[in-house]
C-alpha cells in the first residue's frame, strides 16, 4: 500500500517534469516562431527604408556633415522624416531651438501613436519600454496595431531592430556611396512605404464598415487640412489624426454602424 | 550649439513623448470611450501617411505614386501577401518611370 503510493507520487512527479518539459519546448519554438514572423515583417519595412536612408546618407553628405554626424541622426535620433526636416533647417542656418521645437513637433504623432499602441503592449516588460518607445516608427506602429495576434517581446523587437539596422546601414551606404544606385531605381523604391501602409490598412478595411467610415472620414478632415494650409507642418498630422479619431467615435457611436 | 549635442536634444525630444504614453497607459483600465478613440487611430494615421505619401512627392513622382498605390491595393486585395505588395508597387513604379514617362 505504502509502496504504491510512493509509486503514485513518483508517477505524478514524473508526468509534471514531462509536462514541464513540453512547455518549455512548446515555449520556445513558439518564441522562435514570433522572431521568424518580426524578422519577416521587419524585411517588408527594411525594404522601404533601405532606398530612404540611402536618400538620407546621401543628403546630409552634400548638405556637408560629417559622417559622424550623419550616422548620429540615424542612430541616435531615428525619425526618418524628422532627420530630412533637421538636416535642411540646420544647414539653412535656423536657429537650433527652433530646430528641436520642429523635430519635437513632427514627431509629435508617435506619441498618439505610442497612446493607440499601448492598449496592446502588456507582453512586453516595463524595462523594455524604453527600447520599444525608440524604435516606434510609423511603420513599426502600423504592423503591431493591425496584427491579429498578441504583440508579443520577441515578434515586436526583432521586427523594430531589423527595421532600425537596415536604416542604420543604408544611411551608411548612402554617405559612402549614394551615386552608386540608378536615379530611377532609387525614386522608384522611394514609393516602397507608401506601398506598404497601403498593404496594412487594406486587410483591416476589407469587410469593416466601420473601418471604412474611419478612414473615409480622415481622409476628408485631412484633405481639408491640407487644401487650406489650416495648420503648420507637425500639427497639422497631430490635429488631422486626433480629430479624424475624435469625429469617426461619434459618428460610429451615434450611427451604430456594424 | 555644436551639432552633436543638438541631435542629441532632437532625440530626446522624439523619445520622451513616444515614452510617455508606454509608462503611463500600459496595463491601466482605461474608460471604455477611451479605448475606442485610441483604437481608432490606426485608421486616422494611416490613412493620413498614404494621402501624404502621395500628395507629397515631387512632381515627377506623382503619377508613379499614385500607380504604384493602386498596384500595391490590387495585389495586397487579392493576395494578403505584404512582401509582394511592397515590391509589386516598386516595380510598377520603376516601369512606370522607365518606360511611360
Amino acid at each position: 500500500m505504502k509502496r504504491n503510493n510512493t509509486q503514485t507520487i513518483e508517477k505524478t512527479e514524473n508526468e509534471q517534469v514531462g509536462d514541464g518539459l513540453l512547455f518549455n519546448l512548446s515555449k520556445r519554438s513558439s518564441k522562435q516562431k514570433e522572431i521568424r514572423e518580426g524578422l519577416k515583417m521587419g524585411l517588408t519595412i527594411s525594404l522601404g527604408y533601405i532606398p530612404v536612408g540611402i536618400a538620407f546618407g546621401l543628403l546630409a553628405k552634400t548638405t556637408g556633415f560629417s559622417l559622424f554626424h550623419t550616422m548620429m541622426f540615424s542612430i541616435v535620433l531615428y525619425a526618418g522624416a524628422g532627420q530630412f526636416m533637421a538636416v535642411d533647417l540646420i544647414s539653412s542656418g535656423v536657429h537650433p531651438v527652433t530646430v528641436i521645437l520642429s523635430v519635437i513637433l513632427l514627431n509629435l504623432r508617435l506619441m498618439i501613436m505610442s497612446a493607440s499602441i499601448s492598449l496592446h503592449t502588456e507582453k512586453i516588460r516595463k524595462r523594455v519600454t524604453p527600447l520599444f518607445s525608440f524604435w516606434l516608427t510609423d511603420e513599426a506602429f502600423s504592423i503591431l496595431s493591425f496584427r491579429k495576434d498578441e504583440i508579443t517581446e520577441a515578434f515586436s523587437l526583432s521586427l523594430q531592430g531589423l527595421a532600425y539596422s537596415s536604416w542604420a546601414l543604408a544611411t551608411f551606404l548612402g554617405f559612402i556611396a549614394g551615386d552608386f544606385m540608378a536615379a530611377v531605381l532609387q525614386k522608384a523604391f522611394g514609393v516602397g512605404l507608401t506601398c506598404m501602409f497601403v498593404g496594412l490598412l487594406t486587410p483591416s478595411v476589407k469587410g469593416n464598415r466601420k473601418g471604412f467610415v474611419f478612414c473615409a472620414i480622415s481622409f476628408l478632415i485631412y484633405f481639408m487640412i491640407d487644401y487650406f494650409k489650416l495648420f503648420s507642418a507637425g500639427w497639422d498630422i497631430v490635429i488631422g489624426i486626433v480629430v479624424s479619431s475624435l469625429i469617426g467615435y461619434f459618428v460610429v457611436k451615434n450611427r451604430r454602424i456594424e | 550649439m555644436n551639432t552633436t549635442l543638438l541631435i542629441i536634444c532632437c532625440s530626446l525630444g522624439t523619445l520622451i513623448p513616444k515614452w510617455f504614453p508606454q509608462l503611463y497607459l500600459r496595463n491601466k483600465r482605461l474608460p471604455q470611450e477611451l479605448v475606442e478613440f485610441l483604437n481608432i487611430i490606426p485608421y486616422a494615421s494611416l490613412t493620413i501617411l498614404i494621402y501624404r505619401g502621395i500628395v507629397e512627392v515631387e512632381r515627377e513622382m506623382l503619377i508613379p505614386t499614385i500607380v504604384a498605390a493602386f498596384v500595391s491595393f490590387i495585389i495586397i486585395y487579392r493576395t494578403n501577401k505584404i512582401g509582394w505588395t511592397v515590391f509589386g508597387g516598386i516595380l510598377a513604379a520603376f516601369l512606370v518611370l522607365q518606360f511611360v514617362l
